[in-house]
């Protein structure tokens, strides 16, 4: 027996004559653990952008703090206008970080 | 195309590529590990929906597939020791009467060394050529087909044994 005889007698015995059959129940489970992945997977990443805008609305608010505590009482306007570094202004700032924060999307 | 709409998370598309591809991935499975071929094909298949954006489309799915399913077997044998080979699948092998040469050379198979094991199930079983198996099992093609020669020497000589 030549050695392409042998492959072809090989491969007659090795034939799989009784394969699995396709199985639902298999691919019903293996598509339930993919959508709990799935589902782990977008928790984790809504979890990341959340922490994400909460960390950057808190370096702000501690940053307006910090600007807050250096302001000299004389620095602060007295005119009609909002002067750009004055308390009230840091108010807005905060406000309009917790707005973003709170009221955003990715929250809900 | 599914596995590229499966990349992108589409849950209904990797339903229908785990549907069209999970028998024919069990049944090369079984032949390389008998009894825990279901769970490596359940190995196998979350590995490649975690890994999907991957797979390049220059080979087939189903290759892709077992090459995934390949790793995951090596991997377990390498962990088991090198003397412990799987037992023979039962439902294989044909009654001793009908077909001796079968049982034995199918006997034989299990008894390789995991690599060949797989190299002769999917040149001999699944009548891939040289060149696709070599691609399925991430190996240079002259590698893959010394790795061919050495099982097909033993296959033929436990033949020769029944043979005689």
């Amino acid at each position: 027996m030549n050695d392409s005889e042998l492959d072809a007698h090989l491969a007659a015995l090795l034939r799989d004559d009784s394969p699995p059959a396709p199985s639902a129940d298999f691919a019903d489970r293996i598509v339930a653990l993919a959508a709990h992945e799935l589902a782990q997977r977008q928790w984790r990443r809504r979890t990341a952008v959340r922490i994400g805008r909460e960390t950057l609305a808190l370096v702000a608010v501690v940053f307006v703090f910090a600007v807050l505590a250096r302001m000299a009482p004389d620095s602060v306007g007295s005119g009609d206008t909002l002067p750009l570094a004055s308390p009230a202004m840091a108010g807005l700032v905060m406000l309009a970080m917790w707005s973003l924060v709170s009221l955003s999307p990715a929250r809900r | 195309m599914l596995a590229r709409r499966a990349a992108g998370e589409d849950l209904a598309a990797f339903a229908a590529l785990v549907r069209a591809n999970e028998a024919s991935l069990r049944r090369y499975l079984r032949r390389l590990s008998g009894d825990e071929s279901d769970d490596l094909a359940q190995e196998a298949l979350l590995a490649a929906w975690r890994s999907i954006g991957q797979w390049r489309a220059d080979g087939s799915f189903a290759g892709w597939l077992r090459r995934i399913g390949t790793r995951r077997f090596l991997d377990r044998q390498r962990r088991a020791g090198p003397k412990q080979f799987a037992e023979l699948d039962p439902q294989m092998a044909a009654p001793a009467d009908a077909a001796d040469e079968r049982l034995a050379v199918n006997q034989a198979l299990s008894a390789l060394p995991p690599r060949e094991r797989a190299a002769a199930v999917l040149v001999y079983a699944e009548g891939h050529s040289h060149q696709e198996a070599a691609q399925i099992l991430g190996l240079p093609l002259g590698t893959l087909k010394s790795i061919v020669a050495r099982a097909r020497v033993t296959l033929a000589r436990k033949l020769e044994g029944i043979e005689r």
